[in-house]
């Protein structure tokens, strides 16, 4: 059985699919739960109170009960709503966040310790224009909001869909203008490409990188509709905004999403600005110190540890802002999108191209 | 990846929805379904424009795909901010009612 | 025999077919525009089975990304009354039928006069560029440098345009009732 299995023929088949299926279940399985119990445990500490204790060993079974309850509540569905877009938009929610998840690249390519024929990347979906694949799939994920609030047939979730639409739309912008400063700098929308260009300094320590992450992470943070961007699903002012009508599996598909956005955004950060999976900046990579990313079938595991530790650190980051920072008010946050973010953008696509062409390097 | 489904398929394909935009675009009285017909219009005429490209191998097919989607994008922009001013004015976008300029 | 190829082709192009009906002869235009967004996505993946790659992620970032977006929220934001919309009627179906009968036939007259059209299309070379990125990019910043340089200033114009046209200062709000 081994022997067919690590077969010439079988193991590439084998290998995809178990890529797949590792993937998403990472992706779906385990960091919706995880972060759900991170969020509430890191907003307790931040708030000064305990969080969640109580269910299993340090509050660690609380997604499992709270998706448990997610499943059995009743599943509401008004009479005033649209009935068919009321049921589209959650799965306009997740199946966007699952199709940008796919063409994030989770560490070098590898031939599995010599097993495979040629290398093979440790991405679902190989794709040459991955990067505008990624903002094509994001700009999708404002039909699930703009129904949503519209198929509700309630004012509030109406002024809270639109809200949040334009939120996402103006910020799509400001981080298309951050990303052409990465892609000038790396010379390809591969997102491994980009990861292979940041081989002997990470972008975030060039000037122009710097100021890309400056504006790509309000645009991270206002994509994903949290705070400090989250007045469109404000709870003290939207009464939960475009998701007030949903309860039930809709409303947990709805949570999904945005964890899996917030994830699949936080590896992007990573990849543009952070190296991907490589060691450390300044040529410190696995290479450098003397680790061979493809010796046996197993060492491409610590590169994607560090890499997944470092989306990981995003993903703390995303928490930790939420509950420190206040909501802007709405004219506020558009204002920032395009009258501070998108200039400064444009700036910094006309600072590297000119450090290209004329300054021989950046 | 290259296909191995003959060109006049393609073809065949993009005027088919070339002449389904264009019943609706002829049937319809509601000046909103009538942009749409005419954005399915106009990707008709994008497919053969890269079928075409394709089939000369010639980029060229491509980049006039990307200016008829520029332009696309703007006309739409300026038919639907068009239909919101009638909007406003007459409460309703059924285009029958649009006769003042009519002999 | 079942050509992977063939399969995808004419499953999309039947999956095109029918949103593009659904398009045309739908009474909501709510339900026309969500067809529409399906077709661009759809014609999308048949870019992809011509080896355009970077086509097929434009038209799903511009034109089911953002053209739409754009429709359907002046859609939402009309908030139509069924009843405003009307019934259909327009040109009389005969003439209809005759006139894409007649465009059908010279469509077919034309590819059975040109017998390259239905064979298969040649293999693209192993290092082929046709449909990248970088083969698009160097083009319109080559060759096709004024179709760049002016159709940027033809959406700054549209900009323009539509500012001009469809802003309004907002008046005391008026409370409409949501129809269906």
């Amino acid at each position: 059985m081994i022997n067919i299995v690590l077969s010439a023929s079988v193991l590439p088949w084998v290998f995809f699919f178990g890529k797949i299926l590792f993937i998403f279940t990472l992706g779906f399985g385990v960091i919706a739960p995880v972060m759900i119990w991170v969020e509430r445990r890191v907003a307790a500490f931040v708030q000064d109170r305990v969080g969640p204790n109580r269910v299993g060993p340090l509050g660690l079974l609380q997604s499992l009960a709270d998706g448990i309850k997610l499943l059995l509540k009743e599943d509401l569905r008004p009479d005033e709503v649209r009935p068919f877009f009321f049921i589209l938009a959650p799965a306009l929610a997740a199946v966007p966040a699952a199709m940008a998840f796919a063409v994030v690249p989770f560490g070098p390519e590898t031939t599995l310790g010599g097993l495979l024929a040629e290398p093979a990347r440790l991405q679902i979906a190989p794709l040459n224009v991955g990067l505008l694949y990624v903002l094509a799939i994001g700009s999708l994920a404002v039909y699930s909001i703009a129904l949503a609030g519209w198929a509700s047939n309630n004012k509030f979730s109406v002024m809270g869909s639109l809200r949040a639409s334009a939120q996402m739309i103006s910020y799509e912008l400001a981080m298309g203008m951050a990303v052409v400063a990465v892609i000038l700098m790396s010379g390809s929308v591969d997102l491994y490409d980009i990861v292979k260009a940041q081989t002997n300094h990470w972008f975030i320590f060039t000037i122009p990188g710097f100021i890309a992450f400056l504006i790509f992470v309000p645009a991270m943070f206002a994509e994903t509709n949290r705070t400090p961007f989250d007045l469109p699903e404000a709870e003290a002012e939207l009464v939960v905004g475009f998701h007030t009508e949903y309860s039930g599996m809709k409303f947990g598909l709805f949570f999904l999403a945005e964890y899996v956005n917030m994830t699949t955004l936080s590896a992007m950060c990573v990849l543009f600005f952070f190296g991907g999976w490589e060691f450390l900046p300044f040529g410190l990579t696995w290479e450098g110190i003397g680790y061979q990313v493809d010796q046996h079938w197993f060492s491409w595991v610590i590169p994607f540890a560090w890499f997944a530790a470092k989306v990981a650190f995003f993903l703390f980051v995303f928490v930790w802002v939420r509950w420190t920072l206040p909501r802007f008010r709405y004219d506020q946050l558009m204002g920032l999108g395009w009258k501070t973010l998108v200039p400064i953008g444009i700036a910094n696509i006309a600072l590297v191209a000119g450090l290209i062409t004329f300054g021989g390097g950046f | 990846m290259t296909t191995t489904v003959p060109f006049a398929y393609w073809l065949i394909l993009s005027f088919g929805v070339f002449c389904f935009g264009a019943c609706g675009f002829l049937i319809r009285k509601n000046a909103l379904s009538l942009l749409i017909c005419l954005e399915l219009m106009l990707s008709a005429v994008n497919m053969a424009f890269i079928t075409f490209a394709r089939m000369h191998m010639s980029e060229g097919g491509n980049i006039l795909y990307f200016l008829v989607i520029t332009v696309a994008a703007c006309e739409s922009a300026v038919g639907l901010a068009l239909m919101i001013n009638y909007f406003r004015l007459k409460q309703n976008i059924r285009l029958d009612d649009a006769r003042a300029l009519a002999g | 025999m079942p050509d992977l190829h063939h399969i995808l082709f004419f499953s999309f192009a039947a999956i095109i077919l029918f949103s593009a009906g659904m398009v045309a002869f739908r009474p909501r235009p709510v339900e026309s525009a969500m067809w529409l967004i399906l077709n661009f996505f759809v014609t999308a993946g048949l870019y992809v089975l011509l080896g355009s790659h970077f086509t097929a992620v434009i038209q799903v970032l511009v034109y089911a990304g953002a053209i739409m977006v754009l429709f359907v929220f002046v859609i939402l934001l009309l908030n139509l009354d069924p009843r405003e919309l009307g019934t259909e009627g327009g040109a009389s179906w005969s003439s209809l039928v005759l006139f894409m009968g007649f465009l059908s036939f010279v469509l077919v007259a034309l590819q059975l006069a040109t017998p390259d059209l239905l064979k298969a299309p040649a293999a693209l070379p192993e290092a082929s560029t046709f449909g990248s990125v970088e083969a698009a990019s160097r083009e319109l910043l080559t060759k096709y440098i004024w179709g760049f340089q002016l159709s940027g200033i033809i959406l700054l114009l549209a900009l323009i345009g539509v500012g001009l046209i469809a802003y309004r200062k907002a008046k005391a709000p008026q409370v409409k009732g949501a129809h269906a």
